[in-house]
Parts: structure tokens; sequence; C-alpha cells
């Protein structure tokens, strides 16, 4: 019997899934994923806003769009707000460089004068210097409240695009080729007891791929449904 | 050689960090080789802080994973791979200084041609922790002042380029300023022209205003002092006399710039000990467009500043135009004499747009777009989005977006699908109750007052005032607007529309508690 930390150490050897346009699942999202490339396409568009719930794949679509940039040599800034809120305000300063800013959980901008500032000047610079500026948030920037006027405004006219939760057969069939792309090979039983299981998540199914994922090199198993349940202890 | 390896160090973090991680912290990294050792470049002090704290421990490892023979020294500092293109500049001897050239021409900077690693005008500064309370040094790009600072020798290079050099000319590019709208090598939008403005009852001052003073600058109405609440146009219109300065006299230098710009210039060349330089620049200019110097609110050293240039430039018969988000006496923690001078000129407000001239708007930028708009669909998206001119523009753009991929006709059933969230929270926002509230907390009175029979006039008037709002801001109906005020025939609704209408034209103060009104209810 092995127990969900024994094993040898997992050397390197796993298969990247890094979060790229191949690999999102569209579902019925698969007009936002267009209008997103089609916009990073165009030479300095105006900034644009994706909405959607959490687990809808933002973060996804956020970080696929910098790998496309890096990929034809383009410099690109991924940044969680939530993250950012940890630092001060003037953690927003000098993103202007890159061709793409990315920035996550706009619901997550601390609601103070000093940081809805901050962001309106990234917001200005990166317009002005013909960068691309892809925002995200779970909600439309006109159900926030905001401190500055300025922000709200140009936020609110903004173009947006809104993903849609995936459904159950869409989680299936994304589970599934994640665990694919790892080189893991993950049986139509064993994504349905994961996906009765999990949480709804995607963010945090895709933690249990990866913890799923380290398991079975540690203990160069299959995943099969006893096993699954050993690891993840349900 | 320590790029290369980085770019190896790179591929290997890949594979360990999630892509969230990575793409924040790490490859965001610009590398440069500096006399063997690895330094990589983060945009500002906080990601330089956590990046040290947190990878660098782990980059160090990589590294001697890759070659432990190198003995490879990693640091991580703040600028950008700009650094070493101005240096490469500074070689070639061509220091044009700051006052001797044409802000005109100056762009951001060029973005990077995707086949070469490398970006001019970008930030090259590791900030200290700030000049003066709240005015730090935002890393921004500053192409007259393209200035490398090298801290790492505690060293400190200033460098100028040559605009006009080969090298710069081929990185000139076309750079976007507020609209999201194109323009060539200046600060100054092109398509933001008095012909492109819609002009209406709510910036008809303004317009004729901004008008003389493009015919005749650094004349009687200097500065020019334009105000109102967001996204109504005031940027356009100083776009608009900056354009026409230039039209009419094209040696003529002009200058655009927002107030946080002039600020980071300013720390910029106080930390590089080029005030001078910066002091000569702005004041040899034709004409100084500032927008936005409500932020200025703070920034001692920047109004300091920036009240020598303005008196400098008055003094000179140099135009000045500002423009702000309320009346000069209302801007909080900004010195009284600034506030004073902004007065000496002429002072214009821009007031949100009237139903028609929202009507004329969106059929103009329809046009624009080349789309076909029907004159009910027009009036459906101005009667439904109020507030400023920016976001309606943003809808009928996305009302476009939405036609263009689904490839339906625009009709009112389509915008309403289209802006059915915006639609959802601009009717949420401005209900008829909310009217009274907002009115009888506005006017220190009961929301109970509005809907009695009392009618003496501090009654009758914001009642009036709240039955005008609702006409305007809501789709009910009079009769439905009359028995939400105490069950009032619809007559008298009219009445107070024609009423709070007439005012509006004869008492400023009337004027002044409708706008404000429009502004607290719509925004």
């Amino acid at each position: 019997m092995v127990g969900p930390h024994d094993g040898q150490l997992s050397l390197r050897i796993k298969l990247r899934d890094e979060a790229r346009f191949a690999n999102f699942h569209e579902g019925r999202n698969g007009a936002v994923v267009t209008r997103v490339q089609s916009w990073l396409a165009e030479p300095g568009p105006e900034p644009m806003l994706v909405c959607g719930d959490t687990g809808a794949g933002k973060s996804h679509l956020l970080n696929a769009a910098c790998l496309s940039f890096e990929e034809q040599g383009r410099d690109a800034l991924y940044l969680s707000l939530s993250e950012a809120a940890a630092l001060a305000p003037e953690a927003l300063e000098g993103f202007e460089r890159f061709d793409l800013v990315c920035l996550d959980e706009l619901e997550a901008l601390p609601a103070t004068p000093e940081w809805q500032e901050a962001l309106l000047h990234l917001y200005n610079r990166v317009l002005d210097s013909g960068g691309h500026l892809l925002i995200a948030s779970r909600t439309p920037p006109g159900a926030q409240s905001w401190a500055l006027a300025d922000l709200a405004s140009r936020l609110r006219a903004l173009p947006v695009v809104q993903l849609s939760l995936p459904r159950d057969e869409d989680r299936h069939a994304m589970l599934t080729a994640r665990a694919s792309s790892r080189g893991l090979i993950l049986p139509d039983e064993v994504a349905a007891y994961i996906l009765k299981r999990a949480p709804r998540d995607t963010g945090e199914l895709l933690g249990i791929l990866e913890q799923l994922d380290d398991a079975s090199l540690q203990h160069q198993r299959r995943l099969t449904v006893p096993f699954v349940k050993h690891i993840l202890g349900w | 050689m320590p790029q290369e390896i980085w770019q190896q160090c790179l591929e290997l973090l890949q594979d360990e960090f999630p892509s969230q991680q990575f793409n924040t912290w790490l490859r965001p990294l610009q590398s440069r080789d500096d006399g063997g050792a690895l330094v990589l470049l983060a945009p500002n002090r906080f990601v330089r802080d956590w990046v040290s704290q947190k990878y660098l421990g782990r980059i160090e490892e990589v590294i001697r994973e890759i070659n432990g023979s190198l003995n490879l020294k990693v640091e991580v500092r703040v600028g950008s791979a700009n650094e070493q293109q101005a240096r490469a500049g500074r070689s070639g001897g061509n220091g044009r200084t700051h006052g001797q050239s044409r802000l005109n021409q100056a762009g951001t900077g060029a973005r990077r041609d995707p086949d070469t690693r490398s970006r001019s005008g970008d930030p090259a500064i590791d900030t200290p922790d700030g000049i003066e309370g709240g005015e730090s040094a935002p890393a921004v790009n500053d192409s007259e002042l393209n200035i490398a600072d090298e801290r790492a020798g505690e060293e400190l290079h200033i460098d100028r380029l040559d605009r006009r050099g080969p090298g710069r000319q081929q990185e000139r590019r076309k750079v976007n300023v507020e609209g999201g709208v194109q323009h060539n090598e200046t600060f100054l939008n092109q398509q933001f022209t008095f012909d492109t403005f819609v002009e209406g009852k709510s910036n008809q001052l303004a317009k004729a205003a901004s008008s003389q003073v493009a015919e005749n600058p650094g004349g009687s109405y200097n500065p020019l002092f334009l105000y109102g609440g967001v996204g109504l146009g005031k940027t356009h219109l100083m776009h608009a006399v900056g354009n026409e300065i230039v039209k009419r006299n094209p040696g003529a230098k002009v200058a655009y710039l927002r107030s946080e710009r002039f600020v980071a210039d300013m720390v910029k060349a106080l930390q590089l000990n080029a005030i001078n330089d910066f002091k000569r620049f702005y004041r040899s200019l034709d004409a100084l467009l500032i927008d936005d110097i409500q932020f200025f609110a703070g920034k001692e050293r920047s109004q300091e500043e920036f009240f020598h240039t303005f008196n400098a430039l008055l003094e000179g018969g140099q135009q000045v135009i500002l423009t702000c988000d309320r009346f000069p006496k209302e801007i909080v923690n900004m010195e009284e004499r600034l506030k004073s001078r902004f007065g000496w000129g002429l002072t214009v407000m821009v007031e949100p747009p009237e139903l028609e001239t929202r009507v004329a708007i969106i059929m103009k930028k329809a046009e624009q777009a080349r789309v076909h708009l029907s004159n009910e669909a027009a009036f459906f998206i101005a009667q439904k989005i109020r507030s400023n001119v920016r976001e309606l523009e943003g809808a009928l753009k996305l009302v476009i977006a939405n036609s263009h991929f689904t490839g339906q006709e625009i009709t009112p059933a389509f915008i309403r699908e289209s802006l059915k969230d915006l639609l959802a929270l601009h009717e949420k926002q401005v209900s008829i109750d909310n009217i009274q509230r907002t009115v009888a907390e506005y006017y220190k009175m009961k929301v109970a007052d509005l809907h009695s029979k009392r009618r003496t006039r501090t009654i009758t008037r914001p009642r009036q005032m709240a039955m005008a709002l609702a006409k305007e801001l809501t789709s009910h109906s009079l009769p439905e607007i009359g028995d939400a005020f105490g069950g009032r025939d619809h007559t008298t609704v009219l009445h107070a529309c024609k009423k709070i209408e007439e005012l509006q034209e004869s008492d400023a103060n009337i004027r002044e508690d409708y706008q404000n009104f429009l502004r607290l209810l719509t925004t």
C-alpha cells in the first residue's frame, strides 16, 4: 500500500502543460477566443476586457495570450491584481515596456484612490506606447464601485467579451485533454469519478490533475479510480 | 554567454512553475550581459524585490546546474534592455539637448520589432523610493530625455538621443493616445479635430472658446481652462486646438501631455540633475497642453515647477491649455496661487451632452466606422446611455463588434441584447426612488416632502428638479412619474420639466445642481 506522500521523488520529466490557446477548451466560448485572438493581432488596439465567473478560463486565456506574444518574440507580462495588491500601487509602474500587459482579477484592485490612479496611469501609458492591455474581471466594471471616475469611465467604455462557465461535458473533455497533454492516460470512468467529487473551479481541477500527475510519476502507477481515491483521500 | 544561459534557465524554470507565476515574475525579466555577470532587469522596484526574495535563489541553482564552472554572478535590477541601446546611441556622440528638441515630434519610443529583441524609449531608471511624498518616479518612457541610469557602479549617465538620427527614424511608429486612435510621431491625436467634434448645447461654449484660442494662441484666453466630468470631450477639444495651431503654423512647437507625464519627466530630471534642460524645454513651447491637472494634487514639487513654467509661458505670450475634472477652486491639495492663476484666462465647463447631441455623436461615430445605423437605433442607444460620451462610444463599439462577429443587423432588439448587462446596470441605477433619495439628500430634506402636497418654494423646486430628472433619466411615462410624486397629474410633471429647463438658462445655481445630479445619478 502506498501512502499519498511516499515513493521516490519525481524527476522533472513531466511534459509541459502551460496555458496556451491550443489547450483552451472552447466549449461555448469559441467566439470569445476568436475575438481575443483577432484583437491580439491588431496593432495597438484599445484595451479589452474579458469577463466571466471564477473557473470560466479567464486566467488561462490571459496566460495563453502572453505565451502567443512570447512565441512571436514580443514581451508580455501577466499580473494578477490580487497578488499585486499585497505590494503597493507603484508596483504597476514600468509595464508600458511590454508589448502585452495582461491584468487579471480587476475586482481585486484595492478601492483606494492611489491604486485606482496607478491603474489609470498604467492604462494611459500602455495606450500611449501602442501596447496591448488585456484585463480580466469576474464582474463587469459597471457593477463595481470606483473611487476614481476617470478610471471608471475608461473601464466601462472598454470592449467586453464574456466567457461562459464550462458545462460538465466541457469540463470532462478539458480534463482528459489536459491529462493527455501531460502524457497521462485518464480513462473516462476516472475522469467522471474526479468530476463528481472535485470542486467545479477549473483552476482547482487542474491543481488536482497536477497532484495526480506527480503521484503517478512518483509511484509509477496509472490513473485508476482506487489510486485517485487513495491519493486524494476521497 | 550569460544571456544564452538565461534563456536555458528560463526553459527549465518554465517546467517548474505554473504559467501564471512564470508569466508574472520570470518571463518578463529582460537579461543583460554586464561584464560577464548576468543582470536581470525588472520593470520596477517591487518586481525586483519580489524576484530577489522569491526566485533568485532558485535561478542561481538552475544556472549552476546548467554550467557550474562558469560561476556566473546574477543580479536583479530595475531597468530595461534599452539601456544598452542608449549607451550605443551615446557612443555615437549625438548629444542633442532636451531644449533643442521638438516635443511635438516626440513619440514614447518605438515598440520593438518582433524580430529584434530591443526597444527604445523604455524606462531605464532604477527608481529610488520616491523623491518626495507621493512623487515617486513612474518609470515612464521619455524619448526626449532618454536617460539610462546605471546605478550598479553608483555612477549616473545622462543620455539624450538625437531623435533625428537614422536609427531613431527607423524606430518611429504609430502610437496611441486617448480614444485608441493612431497618430504619427506626435502626442497630438490627429483624429481629434474641430471637424470630428460634435457640437451641442452642452459643449457649445467650450468649443467656441477653443476655436478662438486655436485662431489666436497666446491671446486673451490664456490660459484656457476646460473642466467638467469624465468622458465629455475635454481631451478632444484640447487636441483639436493643438492640431489647429500646428495646421495654421506648421513650425509651432506644441506639446500635449497628461499631468502624470509632466510629473514623471520632472522627477526624472531631478534625479538626473537635468532640471535645467527640463525647464528650458517646457518653456520653449508655443503651446503647452496639460490634461487632467487634478493629478497634480498633493505633488508639491511638481506644482512648484509647473507654477514657474506656467508663469514663464504666460509672460512669453505662449498658450497654455489645461483640463481638469472640476472647477479650479474645487481642486484639493493644490496651491492657492496656482488655482488663482488657472482662472486668469478663460474657464469653461463642458457639460454632459443632452439627448440630441448624444444621438448626433452616435451617428457621427457610426459614420466614421462606416457602419449604417438607423436613427431609431442611434436614438435607442442615446436614450439608454446617458452618463458620458466615452461610455456612449464604448457602447456603440460593442454593438458594432457584436454585429460584425454575428453578421446581424443593428436593430434596437439587437442593441438591447448586445448591451443587456450595461443596460441592466443603468436601468437599475437610475430609478425614480433613487432620484428622489438623491435629490432629498442633496437639498437636506425628507423624501416624504417630495411626495407631499406642500407648495413652499423650498420644497417645490427640489420636487420639480426630481421630476425633470426622472423624465431625463428613466423610461417612465409622465403619468407614472406624476404618480410617484404623491399622485400628481402628468401636466404637473410637464410644467416641472419646463420650469427646470428655463431655470437652467437663467440661474447658474440650478444649472449646476442639475449637472451635479446627472453626474451623481449616472456615474
